[in-house]
């Protein structure tokens, strides 16, 4: 046996899932439930769509996961930059942002070190109201390291030069963002 | 830096019966006729089997053998002489992963001033990027290839038994840790660069895709002055991976015999230079003492090892080729 094809049907009212490319996440164009494609078939999830600051003809919906982890730091040294005022450390429950698009870390990385530390006030709205969305290529699943990474990175942005730090990271969940961009030719901008 | 190919396969839709391309690796496809949306299961070892299409025809393949053949500093007669005695496609299993490496360092580094004070400088850095990972998964015996091709070609779903291939050796688990292993190291080497002592590190490898990959070659055995030898050709390609060819007598003669004159002749310059210039000015003497050493001993090398010529990573003769060499398993991704 080398590969088998599947149909995939939406776990919620059983109608066959439609794609107009390879997205992780799928409508269903019968009940309208949102699906997360995990391994070799789907799981609900509900999305929470961002309204843009202002309507522009280069918007673009990018997929986020919010990943929910319980951070705890039991031991840590840093050498010098007593002072943390601007950046917190990140400690207890908190939330992560990973962008899910199909984009090179280093053009997403900036964005989840953002949102992570600063999530935008923006209204949900209950559909992407005729804008594009980019597919997800990242799952909850693997976004889960990535959420681990950015703490770390955040614990190494701080004030001070980290040397020494024993932590558990506990995921607690994940939650589907969908946060409006602006494009203007290869470049992408938060448009919230 | 590598950039990621545009790996398509073609799968057939259940629904419709449509061709379906999906990006290798992918578990997730669509219907471009129907659009239903396809989950791509992989064979039981949970691994996607797939082949490059061969792009080079035999009577191809002979031609660029025979181009080969008459390329310096192989015998003057070898194109016109060798006899081909057997050509046969070969498919070569190569496992792969394209996947994200993170790195985290944090530590310290020491050096002591002009004052004789030793002075401590703290360090904490991260790497974040994407690598494409590859490595050969079989035993290729005297073919001396060892290192992966930069996958370029189309991809089709591999059937057991549709085409001669090397057995796989290694298993899909080594293969899946050696490569998250890697891929690890390449993130902590470019996070640790330049800490001297490491307090804390942490490193992540996110897989996207992970897959073994049978590519094509050309393996084409002949015959000269009743010697066997060897080409390997690249099938997509038709570029020379790896091979054995006759030298030839008179070019060892003319690199020995050139190699000891202008050698001697750079040496005894330079050493004289040395001997009679102002102190300031000997270095330039005995750099054309070494530069005499070096040719000298290429001269020699060429002499001595120059009977035949080898192509790619093989023992004994001598190359002038610098395929394969500082190829690594783990490259970064440019899009």
């Amino acid at each position: 046996m080398a590969m088998i094809v599947k149909n995939l049907k939406c776990s919620s009212c059983g109608a066959p899932l439609k794609a107009k490319e390879a997205d992780l996440i799928l409508f269903c164009t019968s009940c309208g439930k949102t699906m997360e494609f995990k391994d070799s078939d789907v799981g609900e999830v509900s999305p929470h769509i961002l309204a843009p600051v202002r309507e522009d003809k280069d918007l673009i919906y990018l997929p986020f996961w919010g990943i929910d982890a319980d951070v705890v730091v039991m031991h840590e040294d840093t050498v010098g930059g007593f002072l943390r005022i601007t950046k917190k450390p990140m400690r207890g429950a908190c939330r992560f942002y990973v962008c899910a698009a199909d984009l090179l870390p280093r053009k997403t990385a900036g964005w989840n070190l953002e949102f992570t530390r600063n999530f935008p006030k923006a209204t949900e709205i209950p559909d992407f109201r005729g804008i594009l969305h980019m597919p997800a290529v990242k799952s909850s699943r693997t976004a889960e390291k990535d959420a681990e990474f950015l703490f770390l990175k955040h614990e190494i942005d701080l004030s001070g030069t980290l040397q020494e730090l024993e932590y558990t990271f506990s995921i607690l969940g994940h939650e589907l963002y969908y946060i409006p961009f602006l494009r203007r030719g290869d470049d992408l901008r938060p448009a919230v | 830096m590598s950039s990621v190919p545009n790996l398509l396969i073609g799968l057939s839709c259940p629904g419709c019966g449509g061709a379906v391309d999906v990006t290798e690796g992918s578990r997730l496809a669509f219907c471009p006729y129907c659009g239903s949306a396809l989950a791509i299961i992989a064979d039981d070892a949970g691994v996607a089997r797939l082949m490059y299409k061969m792009d080079v025809t035999e009577t191809e393949a002979e031609s660029a053998a025979r181009k080969w053949f008459g390329a310096f500093p192989k015998a003057r007669d070898l194109a016109a002489t060798a006899v081909i005695t057997e050509i046969f496609p070969m498919y070569l299993p190569f496992w792969s992963m394209v996947g994200t490496g993170k790195g985290i360092a944090c530590g310290y580094s020491t050096h002591t001033n002009k004052d004789g004070h030793t002075q401590t400088t703290y360090h904490e850095d991260s790497s974040d990027a994407e690598y494409l990972w590859s490595v050969i998964a079989c035993q290729t015996g005297d073919l001396g290839i060892v290192t992966p091709p930069e996958l370029n070609g189309r991809l089709l779903p591999y059937t057991e038994g549709d085409i001669p291939v090397f057995e796989t050796t290694s298993s899909r688990d080594e293969a899946y840790d050696q490569a998250d292993t890697d891929i690890r190291m390449e993130a902590h080497r470019r996070a640790a660069s330049g800490i001297e002592t490491l307090t804390f590190s942490k490193t992540f490898c996110i897989p996207r895709e992970f897959s073994l990959l049978y590519y094509p070659y050309w393996i084409i055995r002949y015959q000269y002055r009743e010697r066997d030898y060897f080409v390997v050709l690249d099938g997509v390609s038709g570029s020379p991976v790896s091979g054995r060819a006759p030298g030839d007598q008179t070019y060892q003669a003319l690199a020995a015999g050139l190699g000891a004159g202008f050698g001697g002749l750079f040496a005894g310059l330079g050493i004289a230079y040395a001997m009679f210039s102002d102190s300031e000015y000997a270095l330039a003497g005995l750099s054309g003492l070494v530069i005499g050493l070096i040719l000298v001993l290429a001269g020699y090398w060429m002499f001595r090892f120059g009977s035949e010529v080898t192509e790619g990573k093989l023992t004994g003769g001598i190359s002038f080729s610098m395929k394969g060499f500082g190829q690594k398993t783990v490259r970064e991704i440019e899009r």
